[in-house]
């Protein structure tokens, strides 16, 4: 049997073929994909990346509705205090009687919503501005970079300590400290890429059709440096959740009646030899975060760049 | 060379994982907290001399130090800390020791005696011991006395040039003369200070005048001689047991025995050293490793069970001079109303609170009854368990604010005035650090909620707002001292230390007399008579007295836990080697 | 380039300053920390010494006065005074601490950059074998642990360690132990056995990033073209690797490596609570929390001076390197 030739284009002649006799002529069906596509398969390739998604995901699931359907309320301290995991509490109590579970699931949660926050601000407001300064140049950008560097310079130390003094340590401060130290290194990232991108011909060719700079970061650069935005911006949330845990063991994060999981951490510094699942188990909880987004970064990096093309800063 | 990696990387990560396990699991046993260890269950009854026994000699104590070292010279505000006053009792010789229990008794190590010879001008006569010597062999005389004096009166030195933390009583001095070639010093007072004992710590005038460039009383004299001392690296001199033969700064200092020291008892030890740790958390680890023989940090419920798991390690909870205490602040609107105060101080159980704060590691915390006076001190009476108050009684609570005409709103939920207005939210604030103060605020939220009164919990990075008076209810912690003339300060109208502003002209006038009362008894019945009217004008509610902690290293004796500010090393020249094997 | 540097040191000079005015005001927000240094002293500290302490930490002058002042003082070496008073020199004091510090940070780095390019370069050879998926792993594990977790866990082995078997050989309390042992050979075991574990913590966190950059570059070099070519001539894998694959692949390590220096001297602090280092990083969080503005301040051109000397060679490097890249 002869397989039938099936493609998207009629043969010459305008004739569409039926048959072929003699020798098979394999061609191989190719739809065609989108770049989208793409860059998703490489990505499912990757197995450590999918294996993280799923375990992320899935921590998310439990950190937001498992909370809700865990019956220990996390404010309200229980008859049994500083008891170690057990049946009744999974991942015991602490010096108070709170059930730790939901201690810790609340401060998954809070920490999660810094760390989605952290990352959005700094890319939301580093990227565009890379693109722009990379793509005008000259003094224009050199006085945009040293601005960053300013920013760079400050101590997240002082601007935390600063800053909750006056507001107490809410969790939308520590927020704002790490987004607005955070957004000049995704500046400079993007900046990078776009400093290569625009000697490019297509750069050159929108100029000519007379695009304007706004027009041309938009449409063009951010676009193509979508591979680099979207991994820094990982590196970003896992970045916020390290940040705001080291914040939080030094007394400058989130402060109680607020939670997170570097602020439980903090409060247990103290009970390291008599507690110890106090101090541990949130870090447990911080390091599976941390982990699985830097797989899905990396997996991100694959996908959107298969030449594995060095990253510039 | 590929397989060999396989099998080591495996191999690194099994151990790893296994030491891991084995460290995160080690729980310990051992004895519970809140006992006394080894020779030290005699502490309770015996607090002067327990742990004590014969030494040999040698010997080198590790001993924690909290805080770093600005300046040796104790006498000025910025450096006027507990740690740097530790090590200095090593140098400075004082007329008066403050024993564990509270009793001040004489140090016939330095004084022969020391007089009330008038009570009325104040006088006393103070007697050297004719071998008392600084370690250059200068005799300690009356000039040493005067510059102590003249530099802390704040006359003959202002704040300016000498920035010091206490002026009072030196302030009322009016004169000082010596007889015996300065061995017998006559002290005047124009006013009278009834804790004259506390005064008179030395330094030595002779280094002073070296440092103010020949005459020191000169114009600009004491000025030179402050910054002398302030600036100190490493004190050389000293007027006690021990000298400081080392000091790195930010690290450590070494202290050792002082070959020109006069006293009865000789040193034992070769050295005592002092190390900065700086985060109490890491003490646990050090005193495991033996990088620390003694440790006199904040307690808490999981530094005393740590400690107690550690073998060869004896530790010691007393009750200290730092009381915890509940203010109201009477310029907010509602707690005004003397009526409010009663019931809200009445319904706060303070059993409860200590129950899940200080109880779990200090099974002999109690409730503290008296605003100046502590359990075991011979002025003490109960004046806060009369009131009612600090029982948690909600009914009786609630029937006084019946009576002063405070309602239920119609929700039930919030109490409302007499007028008809709903009381408001009232802040509770604290430091936030501190845990256990967080946990007494929920619980007394938690106490008040069943009054229809909202509490806000108001964490603070620290306690400035006692200046400004930006509080509503606010907890924390008075450093107590036998030497009690200052206390008038805590309580009288536009005191220093009265935050809340509490004003009432009969508590005023029995404070003004117990503040100059030189009879202990006498000063008793005044501060008493004041305090009964303070509590039932439900200002301040007395919680407990915080615990102090020592953990000492078996192998060393003579060093108890002392609560007062004196320290453990009141008796430094004491401390030394167990000579028994352990 | 020599210009493109001077123009760079140039402008170092207003980021400097502007970051030391946005401190100095955050600084200057939380209340006054004279007061905050004495309240609650029984018996209370007489108010003249307050006011007497508030004027010599210039707490009573203007916002700009006392800004300007501050900077015409640095200029001319006074970094301002301290709350402890007396022999408090922080021009002093900054340089022991900045000592401890380089002591700490130059073995973490040295031993994070060596097993970043042996685990990088592994990796990339043998791309998605076992090998390189352990070391993949790994290094994630290590990048995403947080600093206090590794450090807190070393010490707690280290010290079990020294109670199972008897020995004093990890030292938990700085870099030497006190007192200290006799003669060279055992104080340069005391030094190692206080050094290591906070090397250890300092470098497993470090590594892991550098090793990815490692691999990434190592990668494109094997997939290069001028190494297809070599390999097609029929060079051995391993002078390959060494003459021509390495020094391609360890250029972009050098930039990675001046950031992380620049990094570094601000980010140790952790590791410096938890060892009892008395370095920059409890210097500052000290300042910080006392309300030390000058302390703080002085700390900033210190570190904001790494920054951005760190930053520029990064860039040289980088531009120098890559032909891609014009500067106007």
């Amino acid at each position: 049997m002869s397989n039938p030739i099936t493609t998207r284009t009629t043969a010459p002649g305008g004739v569409p073929p039926q048959r072929t006799t003699g020798r098979v002529e394999r061609e191989f069906t190719v739809k065609e994909r989108r770049q989208w596509q793409l860059i998703v398969r490489r990505f499912y390739r990757h197995r450590l990346a999918m294996a993280s998604l799923i375990v992320l995901l899935l921590l998310i699931i439990v950190a937001y509705f498992g909370a809700q359907l865990w019956h220990y309320n996390p404010q309200v301290p229980t008859p049994e205090f500083r008891t170690p995991p057990s049946l009744q509490h999974p991942l015991g109590t602490d010096d108070v009687g709170h059930d730790y579970l939901a201690r810790v699931l609340r401060g998954a949660q809070q920490s999660l919503k810094i760390a989605a926050v952290v990352a959005l601000l700094s890319s939301s407001i580093g990227a565009p501005y890379g693109a722009i300064s990379g793509l005008i140049g000259g003094k224009v950008d050199a006085i945009m970079m040293r601005f960053c560097d300013m920013l760079l310079v400050l101590p997240l130390l002082v601007v935390a300590a600063a800053l909750s003094f006056s507001e107490g340590g809410s969790i939308t401060v520590v927020m704002l400290v790490l987004g607005l130290l955070g957004w000049p290194v995704n500046a400079r990232q993007v900046r990078s890429v776009v400093l290569g991108l625009r000697e490019m011909e297509f750069v050159e060719a929108a100029k000519a059709m007379g695009a304007g700079p706004v027009r041309i970061v938009f449409r063009h650069l951010l676009p193509n440096a979508t591979g680099t935005i979207v991994v820094q911006a990982t590196l970003d949330v896992a970045g916020a959740i390290l940040g705001e845990a080291a914040l939080s063991f030094l007394g400058l994060g989130v402060q109680p009646p607020d939670t997170s999981l570097g602020n439980l951490i903090g409060s247990a510094r103290s009970s390291i030899d008599t507690l110890p699942w106090l101090f541990y188990l949130p870090g447990v909880v911080i390091i599976i975060i941390a982990l699985t987004i830097n797989f899905i970064g990396d997996g991100l990096r694959d996908a959107f760049d298969p030449r594995q093309t060095r990253q510039r800063r | 060379m590929r397989s060999g990696t396989k099998r080591l990387t495996g191999l690194i990560a099994i151990s790893a994982a296994a030491l891991m396990v084995a460290s995160a699991c080690s729980t310990k046993s051992g004895g519970g907290p809140g006992q006394s260890s080894f020779s030290w269950k005699d502490c309770i009854a015996h607090p002067n001399d327990c742990n004590s026994g014969p030494t040999k000699q040698g010997g080198t104590m590790l001993v924690t130090d909290e805080k770093k070292i600005t300046s040796w010279f104790v006498a000025d505000a910025a450096s006027n800390t507990y740690d740097q006053a530790q090590i200095m009792s090593g140098l400075i010789p004082s007329p008066f020791i403050v024993r564990p229990d509270s009793s001040v008794v004489l140090n016939t190590d330095l004084m022969e005696s020391a007089t009330l010879v008038s009570a009325n001008p104040q006088k006393v006569e103070y007697k050297i011991k004719q071998n008392a010597v600084w370690n250059d062999g200068t005799p300690i005389t009356a000039d040493d006395f005067t510059f102590a004096w003249k530099f802390q009166n704040g006359k003959d030195c202002n704040a300016t040039d000498c920035p010091v933390a206490g002026t009072t009583g030196y302030d009322t001095i009016s004169g000082i003369t010596s007889a015996d070639n300065g061995k017998t010093v006559d002290v005047t007072w124009s006013d009278v200070y009834p804790d004259w004992r506390a005064l008179f710590s030395l330094w030595p005038s002779k280094v002073a005048t070296q440092y103010a460039g020949g005459d020191l009383y000169a114009p600009g004299g004491l000025a030179k001689a402050y910054k002398g001392f302030l600036n100190e690296q490493m004190p050389a001199w000293s007027g006690a047991a021990y000298i400081m033969q080392d000091y790195q700064k930010d690290v450590s200092t070494t202290l050792v025995p002082n070959p020109k020291w006069y006293g009865a008892t000789k040193p034992s030890l070769d050295k005592i050293i002092y190390k900065i740790i700086l985060d109490s958390t890491q003490e646990v680890d050090a005193l495991k490793n033996g990088e620390i023989n003694v440790t006199t940090a904040q307690p808490d419920a999981d530094m005393v069970s740590a400690v107690a798991a550690l073998p060869n390690t004896s530790y010691n909870l007393s009750a200290g001079p730092t009381w915890e205490h509940i203010d109201l602040n009477l310029k907010n609107k509602w707690l005004a109303d003397k009526a409010l105060r009663q019931a809200i101080f009445t319904a706060i159980d303070r059993k409860d609170i200590i129950a899940k704060t200080v109880l779990p590691f200090f099974p002999t915390a109690a409730p503290l009854n008296n605003h100046n006076y502590m359990p075991g001190m011979s002025g003490y009476t109960d004046n806060i368990t009369p009131t009612g108050q600090g029982a948690g009684d909600i009914a009786k609570a609630k029937q006084i604010l019946e009576a002063a005409g405070y309602k239920n709103d119609a929700s039930g939920q919030k109490l409302t005035d007499p007028s008809g207005a709903v009381v408001g939210d009232l802040r509770f604030s604290y430091t936030q650090t501190n845990k256990l103060r967080e946990t007494s605020a929920e619980l007394v939220q938690a106490q008040l909620q069943q009054l229809g009164i909202t509490v806000k919990l108001t964490p603070l990075p620290d306690l400035s707002v006692l200046g400004s008076g930006d509080f509503d209810m606010i907890i924390f912690a008075w450093v107590g001292t036998p030497f009690l003339s200052g206390n008038k300060d805590l309580w009288s109208t536009n005191g220093g230390g009265n935050y809340g502003h509490y004003s009432n002209p009969t508590v005023d006038q029995d404070l003004a007399k117990a503040a100059t009362d030189t009879d202990a008894t006498q000063q008793a019945t005044d501060f008493n008579a004041a305090d009964q009217l303070m509590a039932q004008d439900a200002y301040v509610l007395p919680l407990y007295q915080k615990p102090v902690f020592i953990a000492v290293s078996n192998q060393f004796v003579n060093i108890r836990n002392n609560p007062t500010s004196a320290g453990p090393a009141y008796n430094m020249q004491e401390w030394g080697t167990r000579a028994s094997a352990q | 380039m020599i210009v493109f540097t001077v123009r760079r040191l140039f402008q170092a000079i207003p980021i400097l300053l502007g970051a030391a005015l946005i401190v100095y005001w955050l600084m200057s927000i939380p209340p006054d920390p004279v007061l905050k240094q004495f309240a609650g002293h029984n018996p209370p500290i007489p108010p003249a010494t307050i006011l007497a302490n508030r004027q010599r930490m210039h707490l009573l002058d203007g916002f700009w006065y006392g800004f300007g002042r501050w900077v015409a003082d640095f200029v001319r070496g006074d970094f301002g005074p301290t709350l402890g008073g007396g022999t408090d020199n922080i021009r002093k004091d900054l340089i022991t601490h900045l000592g401890v510090t380089t002591h700490l940070v130059v073995p973490a780095l040295f031993l994070a950059v060596v097993l970043a390019v042996i685990t990088g370069v592994m990796s990339a050879i043998k791309q998605y074998s076992f090998r390189d998926y352990t070391f993949t792993f790994f290094g994630f594990l290590f990048l995403a642990m947080p600093t206090f977790w590794i450090a807190q866990l070393l010490k707690d082995t280290a010290v079990n360690f020294n109670l199972a078997t008897g020995t004093h050989f990890f030292g938990t309390l700085g870099d030497r132990s006190i007192p200290q042992p006799e003669g060279f050979g055992p104080q340069m075991v005391d030094y190692i056995g206080h050094i290591v574990l906070p090397t250890i913590s300092l470098a497993l966190i470090t590594y892991a990033g550098l090793s990815r950059f490692q691999r990434a570059s190592m990668l494109e070099v094997i997939n290069s073209d001028y190494v297809r070519l070599a390999r097609a001539k029929g060079i051995t894998p391993r002078r390959l690797l060494i003459r021509h694959m390495l020094r391609t692949a360890l250029i972009p390590m050098t930039t990675a490596t001046a950031l992380t220096v620049a990094v570094f001297f601000g980010g140790t602090v952790i590791t410096e609570t938890i060892f009892n280092w008395q370095g920059l990083g409890t210097y500052t969080v000290g300042a910080i929390v006392g309300g030390d503005k000058y302390i703080v301040l002085a700390v900033l051109m210190l570190t904001g001076f790494f920054v951005i000397v760190g930053n520029l060679i990064a860039d040289i490097l980088y531009a120098v390197l890559d032909p891609r890249i014009r500067y106007e």
